[in-house]
């Protein structure tokens, strides 16, 4: 046995780095699934306006029920920026890690069930402020969205590809000012493209308020169609579905 | 800098996977890392020896293989790597109508334990 451990042994592994996280990611995934939530990763650089496009995005979406998970290195400026709307936000801090985690997803989402007594038909989860870390980590989210400044320089998706390789939703923001930061919004669009032809591109000034609308309408599609499964599932057994949710 | 938070997801997996007697035994760990992965392999060994001082994981030293990116055109089916600036621009034919073959890859291959 002691000359067994002496030698050198190679063991075949062959698993995801991240797989702790990403058995939690799925566990997630598939909660939200069975509660009809739709669930959505919104990632972007630190100042790209992830809070204030949900502020400006949340008003439009009347009649859904919304809850919000706030990711920050520390403190809970934003949830608070959340709450005057009148909307559940819990925070997390994640003290120094750069990304969010699947558990402290999972965490939060226990949470907004026990504070709106009831589950939601959509969660925006707002990750750390950052392109790069956030992109590797799964949280279970069915959507990722990038939020892309037009201040940002039209070559941040060649720099942090997979970041919006992985992303479904790219809404360029500040729109407004693009001219004055010296880029077009039809070179972003296009820098998008190269790296993502498949994305849904907004373009959008969260602060004046435009383009928000054909975003809201985006979302409130995908909201319906999770509500009309869900009208399906109870229509099949109501008992099966109650004992989902729990 | 996720470098350290992905170290510390790879020793807690292989902690559990190999039990604690044989982690201690662990010398090197075989990585494959795909090129649009974010991770670096200069932080991500330094994130190990930060570790390692820490106490909780031995001296292990890591390969990493490196995988370049490579797409198939679903217009003209030929393979590619990725130009620099337009990584799902078929050079071929020219469509946007691709997909990744490889490249995302952040996966533990193996490990050596042992003296």
């Amino acid at each position: 046995m002691h000359r067994e451990r002496a030698e050198k042994e190679r063991i075949d592994i062959n698993q995801a780095a991240l797989k702790a996280n990403e058995e939690v990611a799925m566990r997630n995934r598939h909660r939200f699934l069975n509660d009809n939530v739709l669930v959505t990763n919104i990632m972007g650089a630190p100042g790209s306006g992830k809070t204030t496009l949900l502020e400006a995005l949340i008003p439009k979406l009347n009649g859904i029920r919304i809850a919000v998970i706030e990711g920050d290195v520390a403190g809970d400026a934003d949830s608070q920026r959340i709450r005057r709307l009148g909307i559940v936000a819990y925070q997390i801090n994640t003290y120094g890690a750069c990304h969010l985690l699947a558990y402290q997803v999972e965490h939060a989402y226990e949470h907004i069930l026990e504070d709106m007594k009831k589950v939601p038909n959509l969660v925006m989860i707002e990750n750390v402020g950052n392109l790069v870390c956030p992109a590797e980590f799964d949280l279970g989210e069915a959507i990722r969205v990038v939020v892309y400044s037009a201040t940002e320089g039209d070559d941040k998706p060649q720099k942090y590809p997979l970041m919006f390789l992985r992303s479904q939703v790219v809404v360029l923001n500040k729109a407004d000012i693009s001219t004055a930061a010296g880029y077009d919004i039809e070179s972003l669009k296009r820098s998008v493209q190269t790296v993502n032809p498949a994305a849904d591109v907004f373009v959008v000034s969260a602060k004046q308020g435009t383009g928000i609308d054909s975003l809201a309408k985006w979302f409130r599609k995908r909201v319906n169609l999770l509500k009309k499964q869900s009208y399906g599932m109870k229509t099949i057994g109501k008992r099966t579905s109650r004992k989902n949710i729990q | 800098m996720h470098e350290l938070s992905v170290a510390e997801a790879i020793v807690e997996s292989l902690n559990k996977k190999l039990g604690e007697r044989r982690f201690a035994a662990l010398r090197k760990i075989f990585l494959r890392i795909g090129s649009l992965s974010c991770v670096q392999d200069e932080a991500l060994r330094f994130a190990f020896s930060v570790l390692q001082e820490s106490g909780r994981v031995p001296k292990i030293s890591l390969e990493i293989e490196r995988v370049e990116a490579k797409l198939k055109c679903n217009a003209c089916k030929a393979e590619f790597k990725p130009e620099d600036n337009f990584i799902r621009l078929c050079p071929h034919c020219g469509s946007f109508d691709t997909q990744l073959i490889c490249g995302e890859e952040l996966n533990i291959v193996a490990v050596e334990v042992g003296d």
